[in-house]
């Protein structure tokens, strides 16, 4: 069932899952995983990948915000 | 008194926040577990402060962003720098996540739950031979917490845990809050959970805490540990026959660090009480 296909479909529903509408599993299809792969993704918990996808979201800006202060600090030489 | 845990010892994880705090307390603090990332690619001289500190107290390294429960192997280069940064500082051992963080060119920002199946198996098996060989150490990997039952499993959580470590003969770094979290997340019990998985292979254990969103819980690590995860350490404790590191891992909204050495201490109590159950004390 997993393949790094399979795996790039889920980084990007995790990314961003509004970019992919109510249907997952078509989703899926069109993005070339297999009926079995598509069926598999159709059955994830939507309310539980929205606050999965939220956490994420803070996550990434949190580490951006991180890395700025990064090379500020470097820049300053601290 | 015989001492029953001998071996046992407890410690917090190394932040710059904590740092002057945990310093003037290293009395009560066994061992350090720093954030291995932070170390990737930094200036000489901030490595060097590192090795002296671990020179001087023991610290375990830990890995965030490998990504090696993965059906993709993890890049080379996320060994060689942990081959170079344990080199450098000599650390007692290093631990990453059963987690994948990125494919297809997206970088999601957090741990992600792999698909539980033989094909994540055998990446993740693949990928910790690799870094075992880039390393020199076998890392001990560490259960997550997700939100998400992952999608295109075969196995349950605990059947594909027990799996990555019977079939490595690697160590498990088991983070109890995880299990605390998946259980409410994916509605399994918790102690049937520890049960099933071979505590036998357990060296190390994370305790932390989270949020509860609606009717899930977020593992934030923002939070005091919750008294589930005092019961589940007293039972794994009671069960797990090797010497333990149990780690309380803080990431933000710092509380004085009493408040924090005394969660350590309440760990300490906990294991002590599940050593003592198991020898019949």
């Amino acid at each position: 069932m997993s393949t790094p296909e399979f795996e790039a479909f889920l980084a990007r529903l995790y990314a961003d899952p509004r970019s992919f509408g109510e249907d997952l599993r078509g989703a899926a299809l069109r993005f070339g995983l297999t009926p079995e792969q598509a069926e598999a993704i159709g059955h994830i918990d939507r309310e539980a990948l929205a606050v999965a996808a939220a956490s994420f979201e803070r996550k990434r800006q949190g580490k951006r915000g991180a890395q700025r202060r990064s090379i500020v600090t470097r820049l300053l030489g601290h | 008194m015989p001492q029953e845990v001998p071996n046992d010892r407890f410690g917090i994880g190394w932040r710059p926040d904590l740092a002057a705090a945990i310093l003037r307390n290293l009395d009560r603090i066994d061992v350090l577990e720093v954030i291995a990332d932070d170390y990737f690619g930094a200036p000489s001289r901030i490595v060097k402060s590192l090795a002296s500190l671990s020179a001087e107290h023991p610290v375990v390294l830990h890995a965030v962003g490998m990504g090696m429960a993965s059906t993709i192997r993890t890049g080379r280069s996320w060994f060689n720098h942990m081959a170079r940064l344990v080199d450098r500082v000599k650390p007692e051992s290093w631990s990453e996540h059963l987690a994948f963080v990125r494919a297809g060119g997206v970088e999601i920002g957090r741990l992600a739950a792999p698909p539980r199946n033989a094909n994540s198996l055998e990446g993740t098996l693949a990928n910790l031979e690799a870094a075992t060989r880039a390393t020199g150490m076998r890392p001990a990997m560490e259960n997550i917490a997700t939100l998400v039952d992952p999608p295109g499993s075969s196995m349950t959580e605990a059947e594909w845990l027990s799996r990555v470590a019977l079939d490595s003969g690697g160590p498990l770094l088991l983070d109890l809050h995880n299990v605390h979290a998946n259980a409410v997340n994916c509605g399994f019990d918790a102690m049937t959970f520890l049960r099933q998985v071979p505590l036998e292979r357990v060296s190390t254990i994370h305790l932390s805490g989270g949020r509860w969103i609606g009717t899930r819980i977020l593992d934030d690590h923002l939070h005091d540990v919750p008294d589930p995860v005092y019961d589940m350490l007293r039972f794994v404790a009671g069960r797990a026959p090797r010497p333990l590191t149990v780690l309380l891992e803080r990431d933000g909204k710092y509380p004085p660090i009493e408040h924090l050495l005394a969660q350590l201490d309440r760990a300490r109590q906990a294991v002590m009480k599940g050593r003592r159950e198991h020898a019949g004390i």
